[in-house]
């Protein structure tokens, strides 16, 4: 395990009580998560729920004829499989690693059953899925109703906040993929935001020079889903 | 999904909510005592006051016996888009009766009708002491999850007309055949698209004789043709309700 980060750099895992933690803690393995992998596919059994410490996971909702459509991002804050706790081992939706780190994983037979048998853990799951629901369907609206620089800015903040750095590795493509939109469309809003000095965007790396710039420019979404993570999860530690 | 034997067409042919009727008479004559009979008002939160936003943690659940309500995230406190519809089949505002705040996300009457009100706190009570409701409530928890993942990339991915014909048919069917009191605003707040696409659309399903839109009333009149024309989202989702047998979903209906 030398040089991986530490289970608790895992909000949820952090926030395990200390009876849970010693029975879990042998149980955990560690993997890396390259870009562009699959965690789960659509249809497929869940083996395993992942808890992200450096990378972050997109939710994307398969359709019948393979439409597909991002509905939320999953990071260190979080766990991806929550389709577990909903008594389905199945899912409709994909998950793909939007940006490469690791993470450290369970089985999802021991994971149900510490879920149906733990109170504790339970109540953790559940307020983490509610947070995630909330995520799911402000990004729905949001998509219908924002511009698409808007949008963009959400996006970046949500990936931001599961980071530890200002500088997201992303291609315009994968954005364009994540926000159902052309690519030329995401050109366009990076190309205003770094007009208005909030990012910088070169060889498909942006970095993010303003913050709070981007806060203001970004519609209420970004807030009404800070808010409700902020509101039901443990606090996340500083240094991840 | 957590999947409970369906339920019988007796069952479902008896007026009521369905989640009660799963009951054994004890348990239901139980629960129904802690709850009280309330109206649902179109246009409001099922709670009849008004202001778009239920407050998060409010106290109480519905269980719908008539009338549909939907679950919409707000844009500037305004309803953003319809993700979910819920109607006699289950029940709202009961998301994590296990103490977690409620969510915030809004609750609006669609079409009007009554339900059984119930404080959360005595709802998780009787959870604790009724397996069988432990398990319809957590069922219906984990419907709505799906419908709300779906709706959203519905919302992205499918065009405004399939969507119409979506909403529409699914209102139909919590109605029946009396015709729905619907303004162009409102079904443009469901779709979360401009009035004169939501115009547009429904202009075309009228051409096609599928619905009859004069003064503010909307009739169905070729419900299986308006399913022809829905997206996907409509037979995705029916196979999830504990009303409808899984044989019979594909059908026409």
């Amino acid at each position: 395990m030398n040089g991986s980060t530490p289970p608790q750099a895992n909000g949820l895992l952090a926030a395990l009580p200390a009876a849970a933690w010693a029975r879990w803690r042998p149980m955990l393995e560690h993997v890396q998560m390259p870009l562009g992998q699959s965690i789960y596919e659509s249809g497929r059994t869940l083996s395993h729920v992942v808890f992200p410490t450096t990378a972050i996971v997109s939710l994307l909702y398969v359709m019948e004829n393979g439409a597909s459509a991002e509905i939320g991002v999953v990071g260190r804050e979080g766990v991806v499989g929550i389709a577990l706790f909903m008594g389905g081992g199945s899912t409709p939706s994909r998950a793909v690693v939007q940006s490469a780190g690791e993470g450290w994983r369970l089985r999802a037979s021991l994971m149900k059953q510490e879920f149906d048998q733990d109170p504790d853990v339970m109540h953790l799951m559940l307020r983490y899925t509610q947070a995630l629901i909330t995520q799911m369907s402000q990004t729905a609206v949001c998509n219908r109703h924002h511009t698409l620089d808007q949008q963009l800015c959400r996006w970046l903040l949500l990936s931001l906040d599961r980071l530890r750095g200002q500088e997201l590795a992303m291609t315009q493509e994968l954005i364009a993929n994540m926000l159902g939109v052309r690519r030329e469309g995401v050109t366009e809003a990076a190309l205003k935001l770094q007009a208005a000095g909030l990012i910088r965007y070169a060889r498909g790396r942006i970095t993010v020079l303003d913050r709070p710039g981007l806060e203001r420019r970004t519609c209420e979404c970004y807030a009404v889903v800070k808010k409700e993570y902020d509101r039901l999860l443990p606090p996340l530690s500083a240094g991840g | 999904m957590l999947r409970l034997p369906p339920l019988t067409e007796t069952a479902v042919s008896i007026p009521g909510n369905l989640l009660i009727a799963r009951l054994a008479a004890r348990d239901r004559r139980h629960l129904l005592a802690r709850c009280e009979p309330v109206a649902l008002h179109a246009g409001l939160p099922p709670g009849g006051h008004p202001g778009l936003l239920q407050v998060p943690g409010a106290p109480a659940v519905y269980l719908p016996e008539a009338g549909a309500v939907s679950l919409q995230p707000g844009i500037d406190d305004h309803p953003g888009a319809v993700l979910a519809v819920v109607g006699r089949e289950g029940l709202v505002g009961a998301h994590w009766p296990g103490g977690v705040d409620g969510l915030a996300l809004a609750w609006q009457v669609e079409l009007p009708g009554t339900a059984w009100r119930l404080p959360r706190t005595q709802l998780a009570l009787a959870m604790d002491g009724n397996a069988m409701l432990r398990l319809a409530v957590q069922a219906e928890q984990g419907r709505q999850i799906l419908q709300l993942a779906r709706g959203g990339a519905c919302l992205q991915v499918h065009q405004i007309g399939p969507r119409l014909a979506r909403w529409l048919w699914v209102l139909a069917e919590h109605r029946g055949e009396a015709p729905m009191a619907i303004t162009h605003e409102r079904l443009a707040a469901m779709l979360g698209a401009r009035r004169a696409g939501v115009s547009m659309a429904a202009g075309e399903l009228q051409r096609r004789g599928l619905i009859h839109y004069h003064r503010g009333l909307l009739r169905v009149t070729d419900a299986a043709g308006l399913r022809l024309r829905a997206c996907s989202c409509l037979d995705a989702e029916r196979v999830l309700r504990p009303d409808v047998a899984p044989a019979s979903a594909g059908a026409p209906g």
